[in-house]
């Protein structure tokens, strides 16, 4: 048996050489070997293998499952909700403030005593600590059941032969070293395979090697020991993909025992990231560059002004503290979550949460032709001689071509197979056709050559060669026509008259193949595309995928959204062109194939702006279409199913696929559909964007909010002769203001934001945050007035203003007063400042007026309102006194309640000047 | 320089309304920044 260990080992470990030179070594053994012995190394045989030798030789060379990355143990987990940049600053404050407030106090030291000591600040800035790394340890969990499970709903299967069960679909995950498996056009490789059998195979080995170009396939026994792993042409490798033809081979090696399996393992893992989330580290790196800045400032002028270098340490501490945006990684992650989840809702499963700005930021949309503009369930609606006469020969040799060949049966083909299984009951000449013929070999479909050959045999020893495929290739090699019952010559007026046919054809929206066929071929060896020749020509198959009803209607929703459709197909522009006109769509341009063949990219790019609809493209055209659409600046979405499409996905900012696409389609794409329906697009794009939406809500409220606390503490702390907050009331206050935030991720977006694609612009931020930002600090500064000026003379000095206590009271009467006016003055900024930092929320949420043109969502508008009466409340109540505040006299509330409305009043004033400016608020 | 006892030699009293002139200064600051900021930001030209 081969044996290929199945523990992991670290990259470069020499117990990793051992194993790489193991599995080198039984490749090479494989490669060399014949069949017969590969199936007797294996233990398996030809029909392949029973439960139990699949049950053994799982618990042996472990399960088909690639480990991508470490899997995270929970304390890992845990420690990385905790251990962030952010989390790492409060930890170390707290760390500072446990040393000055209760080690100093403790021990007596700088002039401390006992009596100093308190643990409250420690507690909160812990429990803000705690809060933040578990509501991020909650989310993230979250998030990635949620991923799992929404990656469990896209099966990946592959065709196994097991003793008893020939041509099983099992999941990928299933195979087991031993298996038979079979190949075909748009198969993902599910494990390193020994192939056996195999009929003109290519595989594209990009992932594992970078080249683009197939490398053929073929059984023979390959002895050569000096070449590359990859470059043994009888072996197939987990991570590469069919391209044309069909195999079979036996499974070597699974899951991390693979080539693929080995580099993923030894590469380290990380997320590619996306735009987005670099602007997102960038943003958490300015708010902590200012916060750096910052708290030494502050310290530095509340030091000189008051002399008081303790106090002025731990307000900067605290500062330091309002400033680290520590639930910022809690908050994207739970809006990614949350996204995606609503939009599995909306029948689009995310694979990559990252893509979920990427897909809210689409404008341009290039799909196919099939299951977008048509219903995909193509008919076969005309079988005809090339007279356009219904001719069953004709249905007879589609069937024998379709239903005997090997490879992946596309619409038509099952069209071709349904129809004649339909039309077995009126005509006796097609019951059971497959039962009278058997297969002698094939030539594999493939995107270049459009066509496909089946070579059968009847009882009598006759054997036929049945081709179909594209008009004009299937001319090509067709040197005879049946004619009125005779066989002639194919001559140019002949071929003139097939063309205008299938042209009337196609203008009523028929696909149009042609069928022909040789007799008794003689092929030198095995057949192969030079035998395609002198055939022929029978008639042909017209199919219709009638158009979908919902087409035009789809389109125009996207258009709405500000998501231009284009369509690229690699069918021909007449069929295009009537299936447009039959849905309602118009064609501005079209462009074919050959077309953009002798374009440059700049000239591609200016006539791509217009073009509605590009026709008879090859796969590499479609990635090229989508190429120099995404240089000019577009967000491009692709979306097909099919094998040539993989190209144009890759190639598109995200890539879109469907649940029934092949494998490679799928295993290309970054999101997809349960089903493959415009209108299903269009819900996800939505969620996508209210997704965004949420998120940069966040992100400006935060940098907007701590530019304008900058200001206000600055100015607080050059101007008070006392310090305008305790640290114990900055750092409670943050701690409501973050815990309020936390409904963000569900709170409602505008439907106008939603019109419009949204890209990720960094300078929006920047920008934002310095017209914004100031807005609150214009009414901390109203605050500090009225609070020094007018109450805190009013109910704590008898009119004599902090400055002049001096000369009105003396000794410990001076104290006390000193002390309470301070505490008045702390206790009315404590509450305006939760009351404005908290209507920032409302405010910036929406370019409209808050509460009245558009509303926060119940769980914000809920969290938001008790964190204000919550904190409003503090100062009347023995946690209040405890803390240092005092209770606010009623009149206070006079000024707050114009303050907040004037407030509100300046803040829409600056908000509709800056969408004035910048064309949008968020 | 006693800025207090400049005030009251030059104005009487240091008082208006019975709130202090500094409040009214202050206050007067804020609103000059305020209309300041809106005059700034609405007649600043329109990004292109």
């Amino acid at each position: 048996m081969f044996n290929l260990h199945t523990r992991r080992k670290d990259s470069g470990t020499p117990a990793c050489t051992l194993q790489r030179d193991a599995y080198n070594h039984c490749i090479r053994d494989a490669a060399a070997k014949p069949v017969k012995d590969v199936l007797d190394q294996t233990g398996t045989m030809l029909c392949g293998l029973d439960e139990q030798t699949v049950t053994a030789h799982r618990a042996q060379f472990s399960t088909n499952k690639v480990t991508h990355q470490k899997k995270q143990s929970l304390a890992q987990r845990v420690a990385g909700a905790f251990i962030n940049p952010f989390t790492a600053i409060l930890f170390f404050l707290a760390l500072v403030s446990a040393v000055t407030d209760m080690l100093f106090p403790a021990l007596s030291l700088f002039g401390s005593t006992p009596e100093d000591f308190d643990c409250l600040t420690v507690v909160i800035i812990l429990t803000m600590v705690f809060i933040s790394g578990v509501l991020r340890f909650v989310q993230e969990s979250r998030s990635g059941n949620a991923a799992a499970k929404l990656l469990s709903m896209i099966t990946t299967t592959c065709t196994v032969d097991r003793k008893g069960h020939p041509m099983q679909e099992i999941g990928l995950d299933e195979v087991v070293v031993g298996d038979i498996v079979h190949l075909s056009a748009g198969d993902m490789i599910p494990a390193d395979l020994r192939i056996i059998e195999a009929k003109d195979l290519f595989i594209s080995q990009s992932g594992l090697t970078g080249e683009s170009e197939p490398v053929e396939k073929t059984p023979a026994c390959s002895p050569d020991t000096d070449c590359a792993i990859t470059e043994y042409p009888n072996i197939a490798f987990m991570g590469s993909n069919v391209i044309s033809g069909s195999a079979c081979g036996i499974v070597l090696a699974v899951g991390d025992n693979t080539l693929f399996g080995s580099m993923a393992s030894a590469v380290a893992e990380e997320a590619v990231e996306t735009s987005f989330t670099k602007g997102v580290n960038a943003v958490s790196w300015v708010l902590i560059r200012f916060m750096m800045v910052m708290v030494p400032l502050v310290f530095l002028i509340n030091g000189l002004t008051k002399g008081d270098w303790l106090g002025a340490f731990l307000f900067g501490i605290s500062i330091a503290v309002g400033l680290t945006p520590e639930m910022l990684p809690m908050i994207v992650t739970t809006c990614l979550a949350k996204g995606a989840v609503s939009m599995s809702r909306q029948k689009t499963i995310v694979k990559n949460l990252n893509s979920i700005q990427n897909f809210g930021a689409i404008d341009i949309l290039c799909t196919d032709k099939t299951g977008t503009l048509t219903q995909d369930q193509v008919v076969l609606e005309y079988h005809m001689d090339v007279n356009g006469r219904d001719d069953l020969r004709v249905l007879r040799h589609a069937y024998l071509n379709s239903y005997f060949q090997t490879g992946y049966k596309n619409l038509m083909d099952v069209a071709i197979i349904r129809k004649t299984e339909e039309s077995e009951a009126e005509d006796p000449r097609l019951v059971d056709l497959s039962e009278h013929y058997v297969k002698v070999d094939e030539i594999p479909f493939d995107f270049a050559r459009r066509r496909l050959t089946t070579v059968v045999a009847d009882k009598s020893g006759k054997t036929q060669m049945v081709t179909k495929g594209a008009v004009e290739e299937m001319l090509s090699i067709c040197s005879f026509v049946e004619y009125d019952g005779q066989v002639q010559p194919l001559g140019h007026a002949l071929r003139q008259k097939i063309l205008r046919t299938v042209d009337e054809l196609n203008a009523k929206g028929f696909r149009v193949l042609a069928i022909a066929q040789k007799s008794n071929p003689s092929p030198v060896g095995a057949f192969g595309v030079k035998d395609e020749c002198d055939m022929v020509l029978l008639g042909y198959l017209a199919f219709l995928d009638p158009p979908k009803e919902t087409t035009a209607g789809a389109i125009q929703a996207l258009r709405e959204y500000g998501v231009t459709t284009k369509i690229l197909t690699g069918d021909n522009d007449k069929v295009t062109r009537t299936i447009c006109a039959q849905v309602g769509l118009k064609v501005r341009n079209m462009l074919l194939g050959p077309e953009i063949e002798s374009m440059s990219d700049e000239a591609l790019a200016r006539v791509a702006e217009t073009t509605d609809v590009f026709a008879k493209l090859t796969p590499e055209q479609k990635a090229r279409v989508v190429r120099v659409l995404r240089e000019s600046g577009h967000t491009v979405g692709f979306m097909g199913d099919g094998i040539n499409d993989a190209a144009a996905m890759k190639a598109a900012d995200i890539g879109i696929s469907v649940d029934t696409a092949v494998d490679i389609a799928k295993e290309s794409a970054d999101i997809i559909l349960l089903e493959k329906d415009l209108m299903v697009l269009e819900k996800g794009i939505i969620e996508g964007r209210k997704t965004y939406a949420n998120m940069i809500k966040y992100i400006k409220m935060t940098a907007s909010s701590n530019f304008g606390n900058m200001f206000s503490v600055l100015a607080a702390s050059a101007l008070l002769p006392f310090l305008p907050m305790m640290s114990i009331h900055l750092i409670l206050l943050n701690l409501i203001y973050d815990l309020s935030c936390t409904a963000i991720p569900w709170d409602h977006v505008d439907e106008e934001y939603l019109k419009v694609p949204r890209k990720w612009d960094a300078s929006s931020v920047g920008s934002f945050m310095l017209w914004i930002g100031p807005t609150s600090s214009i009414f901390d500064f109203t605050t500090y007035i009225f609070m020094y000026f007018v109450f805190c003379p009013l109910f704590v000095s008898h009119g004599v203003l902090y400055n002049d206590l001096a000369n009105h009271f003396s000794g410990a009467e001076l104290t006390q007063m000193q002390i309470a006016y301070a505490a008045l003055f702390q206790a009315g900024w404590f509450v305006e400042s939760m009351w404005s930092q908290t209507l920032v929320i409302h405010m910036i949420r929406t370019p409209k007026i808050p509460f009245i043109q558009s509303r926060a969502s119940a769980p914000l508008t809920l969290l938001t309102c008790t964190g204000i009466l919550v904190l409003t409340a503090i100062p009347f109540t023995p946690l209040g006194t405890m803390l240092g505040l005092a209770a606010l006299p009623l009149s206070y509330f006079a000024y707050l309640i114009p303050c907040i409305l004037l407030y509100m009043v300046l803040a829409t004033s600056l908000k509709k000047a800056y969408v004035r400016r910048f064309g949008e608020l968020l | 320089m006693n800025l207090n006892a400049l005030w009251l030699h030059l104005f009487g009293s240091t008082d208006f309304l019975g709130i202090n002139f500094g409040f009214w200064a202050a206050m007067s600051i804020v609103l000059f920044i305020a209309i300041l900021m809106n005059v700034v930001f609405w007649t600043i030209a329109l990004k292109k």
